[in-house]
């Protein structure tokens, strides 16, 4: 074969590939690449039935296919038994606990006579270490947290108006991230807030439809980028043409709590925290950058700064 | 006329469930039933499809075999099982109730 044709065989298993790539499961991924692979087949095949070219009958069975980014990440939520979250996490902690048990007892039987201290001092720096500070990145999530609602709650004061807090802003850390982080009551208004905290303003933030699709960090030397996950590194999903994305689509979808649906009343807003310089909203072809003050599936984006501004204006 | 994804959100599972309990399926096929029944003003992307159908799958309402068609190629064929049918039934009636609801409201009737 002519290097330069067209081998529709090889395209479809590059396509399938790509599209069934999120699936853990190897017999899953088998199983779900060859029914993909039959149903491309049947359409070229009838599409050549009508006078079609196979090269053309497999470029416009493609574009019927949908958006192929997103149907693994469908795919791979539909066919993946595990949150990869909740299955990675607990290895890692097993992982963890497990060596912490064996460094223990290595230790003591090392220097427990020499000096008890001795290991309280390597022991406690190293369990630190190993644990990768989570309580600690909880703690501060909440500190913020707690701090940005005193805040709200000191300017309210100074206008003798009243913050309501409905959420718990302790055990909304824990839950996951599909409702709002923040509900408050203010003069008969009800605030859905959602936070997104992204520490680096050369962060890219990618919205698609209803979604926060993905977080790419820019890096700093020309074109090349790295991709992350939003959440956590480990369980990303590679896309074939726009990046990563992550496997917990639902949970970054914008939604209210139960509880609020009959509310009219409701003011949403989205906070983050500082705004990446690259934060676009992609519908179809069409790209939106967004800004501060812009509105994001009903949902006003702002920084603190810019939220506690409006409120002071406001009132 | 072209139907909004806003009005077609939801639909998509009873549509497919409803067209596999009247005879065990291949994916391809569901397309083009779904396509011929509605003239072409249902299309399913079958990157919609597939992720329904292997959800429904992993839901126990539909289960899936492999049989060989006239073509001789091998093909998963999904059936519909009793759980599938109980699901289907129970938002048939909730469809329909919607449905009645809505184009109440639409004519104006109290």
């Amino acid at each position: 074969m002519d290097g330069n044709e067209f081998d529709v065989s090889r395209e479809i298993d590059y396509f399938v590939r790509n599209v069934c790539g999120g699936i853990r499961s190897k017999q899953k991924r088998e199983a779900a690449s060859d029914e993909i692979r039959e149903h491309f087949e049947d359409a070229i095949y009838s599409k050549t039935l009508r006078g079609m070219s196979r090269e053309k009958a497999f470029r416009e069975a493609c574009v019927e296919f949908g958006d192929p980014s997103k149907v693994k990440v469908m795919l791979a939520l539909s066919n993946n038994t595990f949150s990869p979250e909740f299955f990675n996490e607990c290895i890692l902690f097993l992982a963890r606990a497990f060596f912490a048990y064996i460094v223990y007892y290595w230790v003591r039987g090392l220097v427990f006579l020499a000096s008890a201290d001795f290991v309280w001092y390597c022991y406690i720096p190293g369990i630190l270490v190993l644990f990768g500070f989570q309580p600690f990145r909880y703690f501060y999530l909440l500190c913020s947290r707690l701090k940005f609602i005193a805040k709200l709650k000191k300017l309210a004061k100074e206008q003798s108006s009243k913050i309501e807090l409905l959420s718990d802003p302790f055990l909304s850390l824990f839950k996951s991230s599909d409702i709002c982080d923040i509900v408050m009551k203010a003069n008969g208004e009800c605030i859905c807030i959602k936070l997104l905290a992204f520490p680096k303003r050369t962060q890219s933030l990618r919205f698609l439809d209803e979604t926060l699709y993905s977080v790419t960090t820019l890096h700093s030397a020309g074109t090349r980028f790295v991709n992350r996950n939003p959440h956590m590194m480990m369980n990303r999903v590679a896309t074939p043409n726009l990046g990563f994305a992550t496997s917990k689509l639902r949970a970054y979808s914008f939604c209210l709590p139960l509880e609020l649906e009959e509310e009219s009343n409701i003011r949403k807003i989205m906070i983050v925290d500082r705004l990446p310089s690259e934060t676009t909203y992609v519908k179809g072809n069409a790209i939106e950058y967004v800004d501060l003050g812009a509105t994001l599936f009903g949902f006003s984006v702002h920084s603190v700064k810019s939220f506690l501004k409006t409120i002071k204006g406001e009132n | 006329m072209k139907i909004s994804k806003e009005l077609l959100k939801g639909t998509t599972g009873l549509v497919v469930l409803s067209v596999i309990s009247e005879g065990d399926m291949y994916g391809y096929q569901i397309t083009q039933t779904v396509k011929a029944r509605s003239d072409s003003a249902l299309v399913l992307n079958e990157g919609t499809l597939y992720p329904i159908l292997h959800s429904f799958e992993k839901n126990g309402y539909l289960t899936s075999y492999k049989d060989g068609a006239e073509g001789g190629r091998e093909r998963k064929y999904y059936k519909i099982t009793a759980a599938g049918k109980l699901f289907l039934q129970t938002h048939l009636e909730e469809w329909s109730y919607f449905t009645s609801v809505v184009n109440k409201v639409l004519a104006g009737e109290n």
